[in-house]
């Protein structure tokens, strides 16, 4: 048994957290901070210490494992285990005491609903596994199992429901995460990256949820689950162009507001794209186009500004992108004030220095409302970059720049599929019983 | 390598883009918008005289500024150039302006009197050529002046001064006088052009004057007063105006507002000629009783009916004297009328058509309707013994 | 997933037909009658189209490259593949320098034409090379657009109030032009155009789905002309509808709704540039598909060299707008459509039938 402390603490190094109890003729090993010490000292040392007669059904841990490998003895104390070396066994065994400090079940903080549950998923993989079961009891849930990393040794699960799921979909996705091959995999968008169909794609192909009820319902619906440790966030596959226009509440709000908001969003989206492009290619290249009394309002404000329109869509584009992010990134107490500031320099210094119009800056703003509009966070950055693609064809070309422009992206998004299926549909293919949930949000059916 | 190809497409894209400096770019600031132009008799015979208003944005408000209460000048540059033809003098203006001159705002074509009288040919195909123009301007004769003189004369209530002229033709009037009438008019067979006319009157100010013939791309004439009315309600348009009636032995007379006219118009061949059967039906309302009559009175209203339709049929009758042997313009569409009932009679008499267009008679039935008469019956302030029942 | 499914075949033959026509008008030389003559052509269209579909069924496994070795033989046979070859890119110059041209004129004056199909042309390489589902899924896509739109210009025209059917009389009153304009006219263009399907229809679908797919769009193709014609008609009446070099393009510049929509050509345009960008990727792709029967390559890679020689033809083509146009209506007729779009298929067909019947 010396033997035993003498190679773990040789494996380990002597840490200050890995201790070794004595208990009876038995020796504990265990991490302080991942096991549970008064579970420890109630369910192990004392039947230990009590007990005359010692033996592994003396302890009273649920969960035990006998085991003679000593590599998995290692990895077991790593991952919060108590391991009980018994004098005259050959075999080791290791409790499962673990107690992780985590978060506890968190609000969301990305996708919020205003009348859905308040639950997101933390960053450990059993409690994330468990909020997902508590929403479906379904006994059609199945998991698998990988582990990546020699140093991170992360879990990775994937989940699916058996017989909802397509087998091809669950076949593909396995395979794909049998080949990945990651020395360190800290995060989900690892594994995300590796098992994507096209990792450099412009568009987001797999779907990032913080929300036990989004996996659920995803489930439900046939698609598979990427659950992976130390990362709050679960991937969902397959991920169409459509669906980054649904957002959670659409289930949590009647069949007309959801309806209405569905198709307020794509209009807003769609501007989102094609505004400052629009703005630009009607004011210097099709002037004719707009009403004569509004031409000659926007020339007037132009006259006073010294950029071209392109120019100073471009810089006002880059300042709320700016802003954008560095209201993200700072610490929450700073968001008032800079949202002070930009509104003070923004809006009213730059208009009356005569730097930028007037009407560029509605555009810029309504733009920015209408990209904030965005369900999906990934796509946000698809719009953003398409839209500043645009802006510099209708810069060049006009509005046949921006026929062009969308028309590329429109070959290139027929290209694309997440998970072996095409991107566009239902659309294109076009599969008429999965339009209709498309355009309208479905009453659901009456029992 | 066909990945690699792929990638440079952008590349390729990004260069033609900074190469070209984006040949077709114009900032609004580049632009000159002409809002109205006028063509008059140039001073030296055969040329023409060109006057173009051009929009001044700045003075309408930059940002940050309110907008002046009192813009007491029309916030436009006047440009004045002669030429040859209409293109020479564009070309001259051109060389006179800081901006490029677009023409897809002009809303108004304005010709004088005398340039209209001369022929219309040489100034239209200029219009019609350059995509930039539009079909909607609206085609307006200035009668009595020159068409400087008319576009120069302030206007109230309006900044611009072609929001006038383009108010009357397509809301108070509703006559088809845009350049794309013109064209269809000029190439069915059998019909003539027309277009609205204005004229100053003596205050000064810009009035719709009447309605101006052309025949065979050439002023004819003018269509004035009642007879404006009639046409103007014969083509579709809203009738402007009202008509006097006197009822026989009655005192006084009576303003009937006609507010719209039905015409359903035939013609047949008999024995070779065509003859043309004209049915009106014309609604109005009693907007000024300066007789006794109450009118609250059905029999009363019945003998203003009679009345009204026999100075309607009057009207058309001097309409048409005047259209077929002053003018000689067949403008409302007879020979159209038979062009589309019976092509193949018009195949034969089309070539002496404009010969037997001053020949044809008409037959009138005219039915006026009087809907309303306002409010009141009889007039408020006479008493009551003396109202005629 | 090989193939295309019906509605696919469907979207990209309506797209193709509608491709260049929504940008002339149908059948302007007919002037107040033209929406006759596109009524009789859908006609004679759908006939024409179904003739294809039988000569598709008489060897259900080859294209086009392979119906001509069998009818004439593989020498004789691997020559008019070569000439199709030819045939087929000079058809997508003629549409690219049609797109050029009518972009020159209503949205980009100054561009030179040569950027312009340029890059258009870059656009139909990119779209050919995806390959002939990911053209159908595209033509998914767009279909949905273009119905719109052209509800659109429905409502618009009729909104604005520019609409007058009295221009539309005197109906029929001469019979000769209504028919000269159908036949050869209108019947070879779109319809006979649509005989690039025939370079690599084995790819897309079997012949009876083909056969259905076809009658289907030339039907909408034809209903969808026949309104347009009536609308321009209408709106602009028959003699400027015949010397207009693109009437529904003059049609649209009335459209004036409260004063506040107006002039709204460029958007036009662009609606335009689905149906053009269609029927010129349809060419290339038919150019590229006989070269790769023939020399057994890839069709992708044959997508480049192809390109650059549409677009040279488009370039060199004709000097200037009116002499474009004139080859198309007069001379193309002749020489090109008619002899190899409807002559050759018929006698392909008719020599294949023989030699089953004498087997």
């Amino acid at each position: 048994m010396e033997q035993f402390a003498e190679e773990l603490k040789r494996t380990l190094g002597s840490m200050p957290d890995l201790i070794f109890r004595s208990a009876g003729s038995s020796l504990i090993v265990y991490m302080a901070g991942l096991a549970d010490q008064q579970r420890i000292e109630r369910e192990i040392v004392d039947p230990l210490t009590d007990n005359k007669h010692t033996g592994p059904s003396v302890i009273t841990t649920p969960s035990v494992q006998l085991t003679d490998s000593y590599q998995q003895t290692v990895q077991s104390i790593l991952s919060g285990m108590a391991a009980v070396a018994m004098r005259g066994q050959d075999q080791v065994l290791l409790a499962n005491v673990a107690a992780y400090p985590d978060r506890g079940v968190p609000e969301p903080h990305v996708e919020t609903s205003i009348l859905g549950p308040q639950e997101a998923f933390s960053e450990n993989l059993d409690t994330n596994v468990a909020l997902i079961r508590r929403i479906t009891k379904s006994e059609k849930l199945r998991m698998k199992v990988w582990h990546y990393g020699s140093v991170a040794h992360t879990e990775v699960r994937l989940l699916y429901f058996d017989q909802v799921a397509q087998d091809e979909l669950v076949q593909e996705m396995s395979q794909r995460l049998d080949r990945v091959h990651l020395e360190d995999a800290f995060g989900s968008n690892y594994i995300a990256e590796s098992i994507k169909d096209r990792p450099l794609s412009l568009f987001p192909t797999v779907q990032k949820t913080e929300r036990p009820d989004v996996v659920a319902n995803a489930l439900m619906k046939g698609k598979v689950a990427v659950a992976v440790n130390n990362t709050p966030i679960v991937l969902l596959f397959p991920f169409t162009f459509w669906n980054a226009f649904e957002t959670v509440e659409d289930i949590y709000l009647s069949y007309s507001s959801a309806t209405f908001l569905r198709w307020i969003r794509s209009v807003f989206i769609l501007s989102a794209l094609l505004l400052p492009s629009l703005y630009v290619a009607i004011t210097t290249f099709h002037n004719e186009m707009l009403p004569t009394n509004l031409l000659l309002s926007i020339a007037a404000s132009r006259e006073a500004s010294p950029f071209p329109a392109f120019v100073e869509a471009f810089i006002m584009e880059s300042i709320f992108e700016a802003m954008r992010e560095a209201i993200v990134r700072m610490p929450r107490v700073l968001v008032q004030a800079v949202s002070v500031v930009g509104a003070l320099v923004i809006g009213q210094a730059i208009v009356q220095a005569g730097i930028v119009s007037i009407p560029m800056i509605i555009v810029v703003s309504i733009t920015g409302i209408a990209s904030l509009m965005i369900p999906h966070y990934e796509t946000t950055f698809a719009i953003r970059i398409l839209r500043i693609l645009l802006l510099l064809m209708a810069g060049g070309f006009g509005f046949f720049g921006i026929a062009l422009g969308l028309f590329f992206t429109q070959v290139y998004l027929t290209g694309l599929r997440s998970a072996g299926m095409p991107y566009l549909a239902p659309v294109a293919p076009m599969l008429w019983k999965m339009l209709k949930k498309l355009i309208i949000r479905q009453p659901f059916e009456r029992s | 390598m066909l990945r690699t190809l792929a990638l440079l497409v952008p590349v390729w894209l990004l260069i033609a883009w900074i190469c070209t400096g984006c040949w077709d770019r114009r900032e609004i600031v580049d632009v000159a918008i002409v809002m109205i132009t006028g063509v008059d008799e140039g001073q030296k015979p055969g040329t023409y005289r060109v006057h173009a208003h051009v929009a001044e944005p700045i003075q309408l408000g930059g940002p940050g500024e309110a907008g002046s209460a009192q813009t007491k000048k029309e916030p436009v540059t006047h440009l004045v150039t002669e030429g040859r033809n209409i293109d020479e003098a564009r070309a001259k203006a051109e060389r006179m302006l800081s901006r490029d001159i677009i023409t897809s705002h002009r809303r108004v074509y304005l010709i004088g009197e005398s340039a209209a009288r001369k022929g219309m040919k040489d100034i239209l195909d200029q219009i019609s050529r350059n995509p930039m123009n539009r079909l909607s301007t609206l085609l307006v004769i200035a009668e009595n002046t020159k068409a400087e003189k008319l576009m120069d004369t302030k206007v109230p209530l309006e900044t611009f001064d072609v929001e006038l002229f383009r108010e009357f033709g397509l809301r108070k009037m509703r006559l088809p006088t845009s350049i794309k009438d013109y064209f269809i008019a000029a190439t069915t067979p059998g019909q003539q052009p027309l277009a609205a006319s204005f004229a100053k009157s003596k205050e000064n100010k810009i009035m719709m004057s009447g309605i101006a013939i052309f025949r065979d791309h050439k002023l004819e004439g003018f269509i004035k007063g009642k007879e404006a009315i009639a046409l103007s309600g014969m083509l579709g348009g809203k009738m402007g105006g009202s008509i006097t009636i006197r009822i026989p032995q009655v005192k006084g007379d009576l303003s009937i507002h006609l507010d719209r006219l039905q015409l359903r118009r035939n013609v047949t061949i008999l024995k070779g000629e065509p003859e043309f059967t004209f049915e009106v039906r014309a609604f109005g309302r009693v907007l000024d009783n300066r007789t006794n009559l109450d009118l609250s009175n059905p029999s009363i209203i019945q003998k203003i009916n009679k009345a009204s339709s026999e100075e309607l049929e009057h009207t058309f009758k001097s309409l048409f004297h005047r259209l077929q042997k002053q003018f000689r313009a067949d403008t409302t569409g007879m020979g159209t009328m038979i062009y589309k009932k019976h092509p193949g009679y018009w195949k034969r008499i089309e070539k002496d058509w404009p010969q037997m267009y001053p020949d044809q008679t008409i037959k009138w039935q005219v039915r006026t309707e009087i809907t309303g008469v306002g409010s009141i019956g009889a007039p408020l302030f006479i008493p009551d013994n003396e109202v005629e029942k | 997933m090989k193939g295309l499914s019906s509605w696919q075949l469907y979207s990209l033959l309506l797209l193709f037909l509608l491709g260049t026509s929504v940008v002339f008008g149908i059948a302007s030389s007919a002037k107040q009658d033209a929406w006759i003559t596109a009524f009789i052509s859908t006609f004679l269209g759908a006939a024409l189209l179904w003739l294809y579909s039988k000569l598709y069924a008489s060897h259900a496994d080859l294209n086009w490259s392979g119906l001509l070795m069998k009818s004439f033989g593989q020498l004789i046979g691997s020559v008019l593949c070569l000439i199709y070859v030819f045939i087929f890119i000079y058809s997508a110059g003629r549409d690219l320098r049609d797109i050029g041209e009518l972009t020159n004129t209503f949205l980009l004056p100054k561009t030179p034409i040569g950027v312009t199909m340029v890059l258009f042309q870059m656009l139909v390489s990119y779209t050919c090379f995806a390959g002939v589902e990911r053209m159908g899924r595209l033509a998914e896509l767009n279909i949905p657009i273009v119905f719109v739109i052209f509800l659109l210009e429905v409502i618009l025209l009729v909104a604005s109030g520019t609409i007058h059917l009295s221009l539309l009389t005197p109906i029929a009153a001469e019979w000769k032009p209504i028919l000269t304009a159908a036949f050869p006219g209108n019947f070879t263009v779109p319809y006979s155009e649509a005989f690039a399907f025939a370079a690599f229809w084995s790819k897309m679908k079997p012949p009876g789905g083909f056969r259905k797919a076809a009658i289907r769009s030339c039907a909408t193709a034809g209903f969808i002309f026949i309104v347009l014609d009536i609308l321009a008609i209408g709106s602009i009446g028959p003699e400027l509808f015949s010397r207009s070099f693109f009437p529904l393009m003059t049609t649209f510049h009335l459209v004036n709704i409260a004063d506040f929509i107006q002039n709204i050509d460029p958007f036009i345009v662009t609606a335009f540039l689905i149906g053009v960008l269609f029927k010129i990727t349809i060419f290339t792709y038919a150019a590229c598909s006989m070269i790769s029967d023939l020399w057994k390559v890839n069709a992708g890679s044959a997508v480049i060299p192809v390109s650059v020689i549409v677009f040279l033809f488009a370039f060199y083509m004709t000097e200037s707008l009116s002499s474009h146009l004139f080859t198309g209506h007069e001379w193309a007729v002749w020489v090109v459509f008619m002899p190899f779009f409807v002559i050759s298929p018929f006698l392909s067909l008719f020599v294949i039938k023989l030699k089953q019947w004498l087997a």
